[in-house]
């Protein structure tokens, strides 16, 4: 057994977190504490989360989360060229997938959902995924997921500074540098970028070629980091972002076909604040957390129809880790938020008080088995949100010098607040609406390999989720759409993941492969023609693979992503009567790169192919997708550490 | 005989060739419609997907014929339908996302494609050589509209000029030489001088959407928010209002919510009402236009979903139109005085319906 955690801890680099999961199966995210705003695993047993690599964060560094996503989760993203990009988890909605930055949900409160492709993965330095139900950890929303973005938090002693420059195809460019510098105890990070995209691709319809015309973009951001370390157990940190996004609004294939392009805009400006103190000396840990959140998003340039949400945000929370065996976090959270929205009357909203009171506990015991309860209980001024619960457990079947084999499940309750816009828009909003509620039934299997060449985790997943109160906007009473509880649906699947590492000599290789069959069905509606059909855009089935070769100073990779058919409407057309679909399409990225030093400081260049079998396909009905692209980008690390 | 076995190949391939062309025509024929007669519903569908559809309904024989457009001309209309009328011997179908004008004759099969001269249209009439198109200009404001206008296109040589009118243009009506124009987004009504081309405003204290013409040529408009709201009936000769007052009025759904019984003594407009739980649920007010008052029950009632109506022009029956959203077919309720009579499934949101003989 000695010998077990020795060689653990010395492959602790090599195996990631898994390795802290085998040293105490009651600390399993130990290895990524460095994270500031890492998802709460150690108290989720049987919880899926996909920690996105290192080398797939680098390698999509030029792009939004969206891209990210497409080519290394199996996970459908449904956008045009460069507008809207909404996640699709686990066959739900984009408003059912919290995205979290520290203690902040950054989904629209009016909206309900993020755009991905305005999330730029160069600021971040961990994506993880966490796929299923988790309202009981991540609040409102979160009923297909959530996904976690990350910062490490080095406290650097001197000065680090990244910089990549990269040009590409159809006018994309971006400019980013991260200045990290420090003493060790005081750490002020800058990160910023600026990306622009004029996303002038060619594209065939009709059997004619046309070059997309308004679908550019320009974004740029600000994350400013203030870290200070009172000492080891002690500290500070605060993260200020600061984004904006510029979008022309992609036209349709047909609006080119027939010359009519409009030139619709679309402006997204966020501030997003957080600050977190953490002490860690006493039995009971604590962390308090102050947030600031201010949404402002501009349609056509009309700035007399402004949407503006503000959100003040506060955290206490305190753990303490009774033995090695029992542990609790209890803590409340609090948002205020008040609402600028033109369609919003003030006698309706003017303000709303948001308040979650959550606990946690985690059980291990005989070094097999781990137990997770979660609870957690929002209030909402004016309205009622449900107690949700969360149960989860694993048991070890196998541990061996090299391997361990995990059953994993848990059962949870979700659930979401209407937003804003559902309760509150002029006229339609129905404040009385009641909140979506879920039950996520979860089984899987995991099994992890290490040696000191091959480290290899295989998971095996399948779920049952049933959304009840799904809301829609339809036709209401007199024709205008209201937003309604209408829909009961059931989406279910079984997700396979494979992901090796091996090392051989001056060799290395990556390889993942991700396969998803997830049908999804309506259940109920007062619509009986939709009940037993599937939901739109949810493929039935999506995969990806991914290998990647290092030797010395060269690096490559190739992925491909297959997404299936989704239906996209329920009117249909002639040749589908019964709905319109969408083709099933593979794409193929690829990438070489070669590293260097400039003195002490590595530098790397990188030729980046992607849809490089130059497949036409549509991710959304009449909106083209670009052609075959190329990006060259160079980065260097300037190391300046003491 | 070696002359004849060396085009015996020749012969093959050129039958095989002749007969596959027959089996492609016969196909297409067989899709494709040579009887016009019919009421021609028009759906919308989802804005921006390019899927509207027309379902034909053959009131002879109470059949439905879904995807008419796509069987008459092989392919999709590829933008929303906002409105559509008859003129002559021609249907326009006025589109955006993106925006045009599809021209087709009574099969609905198309003749030209006009593109490029409206922004954001809603609503047409023809009179004369002109064929008039509401329009909300490029980039709306949605507060005042002030770059909407109205685009006059002469049928005959295809040229066009624009007459700006702010406030939001919305439906359209000719009568006594002047070319009436519903403002959504202002409280008056502007009306043009046909052969001056002078404008001049009605103020109406409401907002306006619709108008539907009597046998005496003169005007009802549906005057959905405001002061007003409910009715009002314009007297084309002195440009005089009369207001008749329903709360309940349809004030949005951009469909055809207003329509007139064959002889002009009805007229049917999409309205709301209380169910017994207090709920405000759609329906069709009547207006006797003799007696100038609105029914006090509605002639249909407890229609969720309502998205337009529409006369039959020969039986006068009332055809009532729901939408299921955006993405969903709808229905299509046949009244035969006020009665039930059937219901057939159209495409997605009808908006408008059209008549050929």
């Amino acid at each position: 057994m000695r010998f077990f955690i020795v060689a653990i801890m010395a492959k602790l680099a090599l195996c990631g977190s898994l390795k802290a999961q085998e040293l105490s199966l009651s600390d399993t995210i130990r290895a990524e504490e460095v994270h500031v705003y890492a998802p709460y695993r150690r108290y989720q047993a049987g919880a899926k989360i996909e920690h996105i690599n290192k080398e797939q964060i680098e390698a999509s560094s030029s792009e939004g989360i969206d891209k990210l996503l497409m080519r290394f989760a199996p996970v459908y993203i449904k956008s045009d060229a460069n507008g809207i990009a909404g996640i699709r988890l686990r066959g739900t909605a984009p408003y059912h997938t919290a995205i979290n930055f520290g203690g902040i949900n950054l989904n629209s409160l009016s909206l309900g959902s993020s755009n991905l492709s305005d999330i730029p993965v160069y600021l971040f330095d961990a994506v993880n995924l966490q796929y299923g139900s988790s309202s009981a950890i991540n609040g409102t929303g979160a009923i297909g997921g959530a996904l976690h973005l990350g910062l490490n938090t080095n406290w650097t002693n001197g000065m680090k500074i990244n910089t990549r420059i990269s040009e590409g195809s159809f006018g994309e460019q971006l400019y980013g540098t991260k200045v990290f510098w420090g003493n060790g105890k005081f750490e002020w990070a800058s990160r910023m970028y600026y990306n622009t995209l004029t996303n002038n691709f060619p594209f065939r319809y009709n059997d004619k070629e046309y070059k997309q015309r308004n679908a550019g973009a320009e974004r740029y951001g600000l994350l400013q980091e203030i870290n200070y370390r009172f000492d080891p157990k002690q500290w500070i940190k605060t993260s200020i972002w600061l984004q904006s996004n510029f979008h022309e609004v992609a036209q349709t294939m047909s609006s080119h076909e027939v010359d009519a392009i409009t030139n619709g805009t679309l402006d997204d400006d966020a501030i997003r604040l957080w600050s977190e103190y953490q002490n860690k000396k006493g039995k009971i840990n604590y962390k308090v957390g102050i947030g600031y959140v201010n949404d402002k998003q501009v349609s056509d340039g009309n700035t007399d129809q402004l949407i503006i949400t503000n959100r003040l945000v506060s955290e206490v929370e305190a753990s303490q880790d009774i033995s090695n065996n029992f542990g609790y976090k209890a803590g409340l959270k609090y948002q205020y938020i008040k609402p600028d929205v033109y369609a919003y009357p003030d006698s309706i909203i003017n303000y709303e008080n948001r308040a979650d009171l959550y606990a946690m506990l985690f059980y291990s015991a005989w070094n097999k088995i781990k137990l997770t309860l979660n609870a957690r209980q929002q209030f909402v001024s004016n309205y009622k949100a449900p107690f949700t619960p969360t149960l989860g457990a694993e048991y070890r079947l196998l541990l061996t010098n090299h391997s361990k084999l995990v059953l994993m499940g848990n059962v949870a309750h979700s659930y979401r607040i209407p937003t804003f816009n559902d309760r509150f828009w002029a006229k339609v909003g129905n404040p009385e609406l009641k909140p979506e509620q879920g039950m996520n039934y979860e089984i899987g299997l995991q099994y992890v390999y290490c040696s000191s060449h091959f480290q290899s985790t295989i998971q095996l997943n399948t779920f049952y989720m049933d959304v009840d109160n799904w809301i829609e906007w339809r036709p209401g009473a007199t024709g205008l759409y209201t937003p309604e509880n209408r829909t009961k649906v059931i989406s279910k699947g079984i997700e396979f993941q494979m992901k090796n590492k091996l090392d051989i000599n001056e060799w290395s290789f990556n390889c993942m492969l991700n396969f998803t069959i997830n049908p999804t069905e309506v259940k109920e509606d007062a619509l009986t023609r939709r009940v037993g059909k599937p939901l739109l855009y949810t493929p039935k089935s999506n995969a990806n693979a991914y290998l990647s070769v290092n030797y010395k100073s060269w690096s490559m990779f190739v992925s491909s992503a297959y997404t299936g058919e989704r239906l996209t409407d329920y009117s249909g057309s002639y040749l589908h009567p019964d709905g319109n679909t969408l083709e099933e399409y593979v794409l193929a990225d690829g990438e070489i790169g070669k590293a260097f030093f400039i003195g002490k400081h590595n530098c790397k260049l990188a030729l980046t192919c992607n849809n490089a079998l130059n497949r036409s396909y549509i991710n959304q009905e009449g909106y083209a997708m670009p052609s075959r692209s190329f990006r060259f980008a160079f980065s260097s690390n300037l190391n300046f550490i003491k | 005989m070696k002359r004849l076995f060396n085009i015996i190949p020749a012969i093959i391939i050129f039958a095989g060739l002749f007969a596959s062309c027959t089996s492609n025509d016969e196909e297409k024929d067989n899709n494709k419609s040579s009887e016009n007669r019919g009421a021609y519903i028009i759906n919308y569908g989802n804005f921006g997907a390019g899927n509207a559809t027309i379902t034909k309904y053959d009131f002879d024989n109470d059949q439905t014929t879904r995807f008419y457009y796509e069987m008459q001309n092989d392919k999709k209309i590829d933008a929303s339908v906002q409105w559509a009328y008859k003129y002559d011997k021609s249907v326009y179908l006025i589109t955006d996302s993106p925006d045009m004008i599809l021209i087709t004759d009574e099969s609905f099969t198309v003749t030209d494609t006009i593109i490029g001269i409206t922004d954001n249209p809603r609503n047409c009439v023809a009179d004369g050589n002109y064929l008039y198109i509401s329009c909300w200009g490029a980039d709306p404001d949605w507060v005042v509209m002030p770059n909407s206008y109205v685009l006059k296109y002469n049928i005959k040589d295809e040229t066009y000029s624009k007459i700006a009118i702010p406030g939001g243009c919305e439906g359209l009506e000719v009568a006594n030489g002047k070319l009436y124009v519903a403002l959504n987004y202002a409280t008056n009504i502007a009306a043009i001088d046909l052969a001056t081309e002078n404008i001049s405003y009605i103020e109406t204290g409401s907002k306006s959407a619709y108008f539907v013409k009597d046998k005496l040529n003169n005007l009802y408009v549906s005057l959905v928010d405001g002061e007003n709201k409910g009715l009002g009936y314009i007297n084309t000769t002195t440009n005089e209002v009369s207001y008749y007052k329903l709360e309940t009025i349809s004030a949005g759904g951009y469909a055809k919510s207003l329509d007139i019984s064959k002889d002009g003594s009805k007229l049917y407009a999409i309205s709301a009402s209380y169910d017994e739980s207090w709920n405000l649920v759609g329906g069709v007010s009547t207006f006797d236009t003799a007696s100038k008052k609105f029914d006090e029950k509605q002639i249909v009632s407890e229609v969720t979903g309502i998205k337009s109506l529409s006369v039959n022009p020969e039986n006068n029956h009332l055809y009532v139109f729901v939408s299921n959203g955006a993405v969903d077919n709808g229905e299509m309720r046949i009244y035969k005085n006020g009665e039930l009579k059937n219901t057939h499934e159209v495409g997605a949101e009808p908006t408008v319906t059209v008549y050929i003989e």
